[in-house]
């Protein structure tokens, strides 16, 4: 028998001290607590792994292929189905659909206006958001014309932000000339500029950022639980954080890595289970948790990421013929002939391979005879007979 | 240019814009009734997006509906009365503008009336029949308007899978595969298309009595009991024809394969009674009885290489035996032989072989409305339920067969085939032209419930069953898909040369595949043994010897008698156990350069 983990020690201590137990009741309660828990514990030898592969996989074929794109809607559309599970599994850089929910601290914002203008501010504005550039390059000039109809969308300050593009623009070109016209500033190069000097700095100007935080596309508000939350379109875990108005505790982001990079590796781990749980259970699917967590301990044991790919954790096994069986089977065999490796034959698909029973399951026991007690048997079996 | 004109298509792509769509749409409508423009060109107009689409390509597809003006039919009393007389043709109809073609776009533009019944001044069309509404297939399933689509499509989906008599010269012919169903019988419950087509002429069903009841779980998840006396009386029996083809052909070397009786010299021969029912000419005598495998046309070739001259300037010759032979598990009659040769003179022989198949368990079974089933159990007759009258179904379906499906035209089909059968005369169940009163008062009339139910007694016990049972002859297919071409088993057989595993397929005789996902189940589940069985001991399990000094396939000298490793002179050997795919692995390996160096242990 298996003695009981802490944490449950401490919930039945808890209990019996709500409900006021004589000791031997208490020592009852935690005999039939530390019988079902070893009752329930996986048996010896069970191929985990695989049970978990399956419990994932199956359901896996159950959930859609499409991704719901939600043409001009508000609300932000997030990847969902079977390529949301891949993205997580394979431990993808970049998201496909990075997203944030950005809690507030409380009553930070007294109306809903200042609200409003807080979710605005919030998206990421680049020169090119809000303008174009118009290229005459026979009088080597450039003029930006501003869009006033996405000025108001984005509720900006025409005056101001003229400025800040006149000044963003002037740090960095100290040497160009400028002349502001009706909607926009003209930029006048010199006569001897080539043409594509003029075209690579208009491309670095349309990036330059002017408002927000970078890769915020789109802030949606949303209620939760009586509760206004920012839902974002695009994800910066780090430069949210540092806005005193967010309350830090609750903020959260879709994108595993980013969470790995702003809080290391256990909440990676536990964002993994979350993001996969949310996807399953979006679609009416139930996985038990304990085949999530695997797979996401397996993910994030060595203190990173890793996706289940041959350039993940699937490239990291110690068996050369388990490598070699999964992708690239060459590659891996001549590597590890290279370097001269031993296959030890403690996994599956290496002994299946080789024809000899798995080290799973009822291969994993053996018998094995005690001579001392045998010899005991042998004597009372004889003095039986004697008798 | 203005936002509020229309865009005009031309089969697909912009031609160009036009102020007042409407209009166009009507002069290229009146146009076409004029004759001035082609009848299979459609014109539509898309209020929404403010488009007009005009099509004359291929691949669309129309229906003919008839023109109504200002409220009235223009297919007027008159000329339909010319019409019967035959002096207005369908053509004529068209060209002068009374029916017109419409496909699915202009359709959209359309009100249609079902009946003359139904028309107001704004409908635009009137359908010539309910019934044109559906394929000619499907108009040929009675009450198929009471069914859902899915099964509509179902229905119509088995009348290409269903044995029946395939071609009036079937005897005549040798098709490679052919089923002929061996008493057909008409539909009671019939349709104007069926009648129009003279499908009923050729029928390709039987009436079946089926009740809707369970017996036994037998035919639980859409299985179907049959009655063994029915099954006696040549319900559901078909032949089933095999034709088998074999030609003298001509090799280079001047010789040719030929047909004949194999004797003792031939390669490969097969024993004397293996070729008793072949004639003097080599071919099976017409109406002898094929065994599973035997042989059907004796034939043998010249050999593959040309021998010398011995000393003597005898050519020994050796031909060898390329008999063609029955398939696995069919076996039967020879039903017809043809000799003939092509333009270049070869020989060719084709031999039909004619096999009875008799309804059993795993045939599989169809009404018209899609409740298709295979076959669960042969009941003995004196077993299964019956009627105060003494009446045994053929069939007995499931009752949950029907809810879910929501095939109300199969009840309905049995009740009309209920009062067919007492009528003696064939009702009508043409899809929205059908007199139901007519059926129930003829049920009446015969002393029958309205409901079609009827009491049942237990065929075991004769004891009266509780709840009375819905009976009534409905029409059932057999289908092609039989299980004796189907069946597939093996203990051993025939190997692949390459891997040593078994072959696959079912002519082969191979085995049936245990696949990534069955061996992973058996891990998921720990039994490694098993696996180990599935994967190794049935498969290509391999003793072999290997050194254990230097780890390499040790050299096993069978003539010698002697074991002995190809590279270190005085290496120890030992027996191993693996697969032979290992071992082709290993081989593989030392072709890429890599010395795999077993490392040999005791395995306890
Ligand atoms: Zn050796």
């Amino acid at each position: 028998m298996r003695e009981l983990p802490k944490n449950i020690l401490e919930r039945i201590e808890n209990y019996s001290n709500k409900k006021s137990f004589s000791d031997a009741k208490k020592k009852r309660l935690i005999d039939i607590v530390t019988k079902r828990y070893n009752e329930s514990l996986v048996t010896p030898g069970d191929a985990i792994g695989l049970i978990a592969a399956q419990s994932i996989g199956e359901p896996g074929t159950q959930l859609t292929l499409r991704t719901k794109h939600y043409a001009g809607s508000l609300e932000v559309s997030v990847g969902q189905g079977i390529q949301r599970v891949i993205e997580i599994v394979d431990g993808r850089l970049s998201s496909k659909y990075p997203s944030m929910k950005i809690y507030l601290k409380k009553d930070v914002f007294a109306t809903e206006k200042k609200l409003n203008k807080f979710a605005k501010s919030l998206i990421d504005i680049k020169v090119s958001t809000i303008g174009d550039f118009q290229e005459d390059f026979e009088n080597r000039t450039v003029s930006f014309i501003l869009n006033h109809d996405k000025l108001d969308e984005l509720d900006l300050d025409k005056e101001e932000t003229m400025t800040l593009i006149y000044d963003k623009i002037n740090d960095t070109y100290v040497s160009k000339r400028f002349t502001p016209n009706k909607n926009g500033i003209n930029f006048t190069f010199d006569k001897t500029t080539p043409l594509f000097n003029i075209r690579k700095a208009l491309l670095k100007w349309n990036k330059i950022p002017l408002f927000g935080v970078k890769n915020l596309e789109l802030t949606v508000i949303t209620e939760e639980a009586g509760e206004k939350v920012i839902s974002t379109k695009g994800s910066n875990l780090s430069e949210v954080l540092k806005i005193p108005e967010v309350d830090t505790d609750r903020t959260y982001t879709n994108d595993i890595l980013e969470i790995n990079k702003v809080f290391g590796i256990e909440a990676a781990r536990a964002s993994i289970i979350k993001e996969l749980k949310f996807t399953f259970e979006s679609n009416g699917i139930e996985i038990n948790q304990r085949h999530l967590s695997i797979l996401a301990d397996l993910m994030c044991f060595n203190g990173k990421v890793k996706g289940v790919v041959r350039t993940g954790i699937t490239g990291e096994k110690t068996s050369p013929f388990a490598r070699a069986s999964f992708e690239e089977t060459v590659k891996h065999i001549l590597s590890a002939a290279f370097d001269g490796e031993r296959e030890n034959f403690k996994g599956i698909i290496e002994n299946l391979i080789v024809g000899q029973p798995i080290l799973a399951g009822t291969g994993r026991v053996k018998l094995t005879l005690d001579p001392k007690n045998l010899k005991k048997m042998i004597k009372k079996q004889e003095g039986l007979e004697e008798n | 240019m203005s936002i509020n004109k229309s865009k005009v298509y031309i089969n697909g792509s912009l031609v160009g814009f036009h102020n007042n769509p409407s209009k166009l749409k009507q002069d290229v409508l009146k146009k076409r009734r004029k004759g001035e423009v082609d009848d299979q060109v459609n014109v539509a107009f898309n209020q929404e997006t403010n488009e007009v689409y005009i099509s004359t390509d291929s691949g669309r597809v129309q229906r003919p509906l008839i023109i109504l003006e200002n409220g009235k039919s223009k297919l007027t009393a008159d000329i339909l009365k010319d019409v019967k007389e035959e002096k207005i043709t369908w053509d004529d109809l068209i060209k002068d503008g009374i029916i017109e073609y419409l496909d699915s776009e202009e359709e959209e533009n359309a009100l249609v009336a079902l009946n003359e019944k139904e028309i107001t001044p704004d409908h635009t069309h009137l359908e010539i029949s309910g019934t044109a509404i559906f394929s000619v297939i499907s108009s040929m399933i009675p009450f198929i308007n009471h069914n859902m689509a899915g099964k509509a499509i179902h229905g119509a989906k088995v009348f290409k899978q269903g044995v029946g008599i395939p071609s009036a010269n079937y005897r005549n012919r040798f098709d490679t595969e052919m089923h002929v169903l061996y008493y057909p019988q008409r539909t009671l419950v019939t349709t104007r298309t069926e009648q129009l087509i003279q499908a009923h002429r050729r029928p390709m069903s039987q009436n079946a009595v089926v009740a809707i009841m369970p017996f036994k779980g037998f035919n639980m998840t859409d299985a179907i009991i049959i009655n063994k006396g029915s099954v006696e009386r040549a319900v559901g029996r078909s032949s089933y024809y095999r034709t088998y083809s074999a030609q003298e052909n001509r090799y280079p070397s001047g010789q040719s394969d030929e047909f004949i009786v194999p004797d003792e010299k031939i390669v490969g021969f097969r024993g004397e009674d293996f070729y008793k029912n072949l004639g003097m000419d080599g071919i099976t005598n017409v109406e002898s009885f094929v065994e599973e495998g035997g042989v059907v046309i004796g034939m043998s070739s010249p050999p593959r290489f040309v021998e010398e001259i011995s000393e003597y300037g005898v050519v020994s010759e050796e031909r060898r035996e390329a008999s063609v032979t029955a398939r696995k598990h069919l076996k039967g009659y020879v039903d017809k032989v043809m000799l003939s040769q092509n333009i270049g003179g070869t020989k060719i022989c084709k031999v039909k072989i004619r096999t009875e198949l008799i309804p059993q368990t795993g045939d599989k079974f169809c009404s018209n409305h899609g409740q298709k089933g295979v076959i669960g159990a042969v009941i003995n007759e004196e077993d299964m339920p019956f009627t105060s009258s003494g009446m045994k179904p053929d069939f007995l379906l499931n009752p949950h067969s029907i809810p879910s499906r929501m095939t109300v035209g199969h009840l309905l089909e049995t009740i009309a085939g209920k009062a067919a059968s007492l009528k003696a005369e064939i009702i009508d169940g043409t899809p929205f032209y059908i007199d139901k009163e007519n059926i129930l008062e003829t049920l009446k009339e015969f002393g029958f419930r309205e409901d079609g139910k009827e009491t049942f007694y237990d065929g075991a016990t004769g004891e009266k069953i509780e709840m009375p049972i819905f009976v009534g002859p409905v029409s059932f297919k057999r289908l092609y898909h039989v299980v004796t071409n189907k069946i597939q088993s093996r203990d051993t057989g025939s190997i692949q040369l390459l891997t040593r595993q078994p072959t696959e397929g079912k002519e082969k005789g191979g085995g049936l595949r245990f696949g990534e996902m069955e061996g992973d189940a058996l891990i998921a589940h720990g039994s490694a043994m098993l696996l180990h069985e599935k994967l190794i001991d049935s498969a290509d399990e391999l003793e072999i010897y290997v050194c254990s000094d230097c780890g390499m396939v040790a050299i096993d000298d069978k003539i010698r008698n002697r074991k002995y490793c190809p590279t270190c002179p005085n290496g120890n050997i030992e027996k191993i156990k693996i697969s032979y795919g290992f071992k082709l692995l290993l081989d593989e390996l030392k072709a890429l350069g890599v010395y795999p160096k077993l490392e040999i242990g005791d395995k306890i």
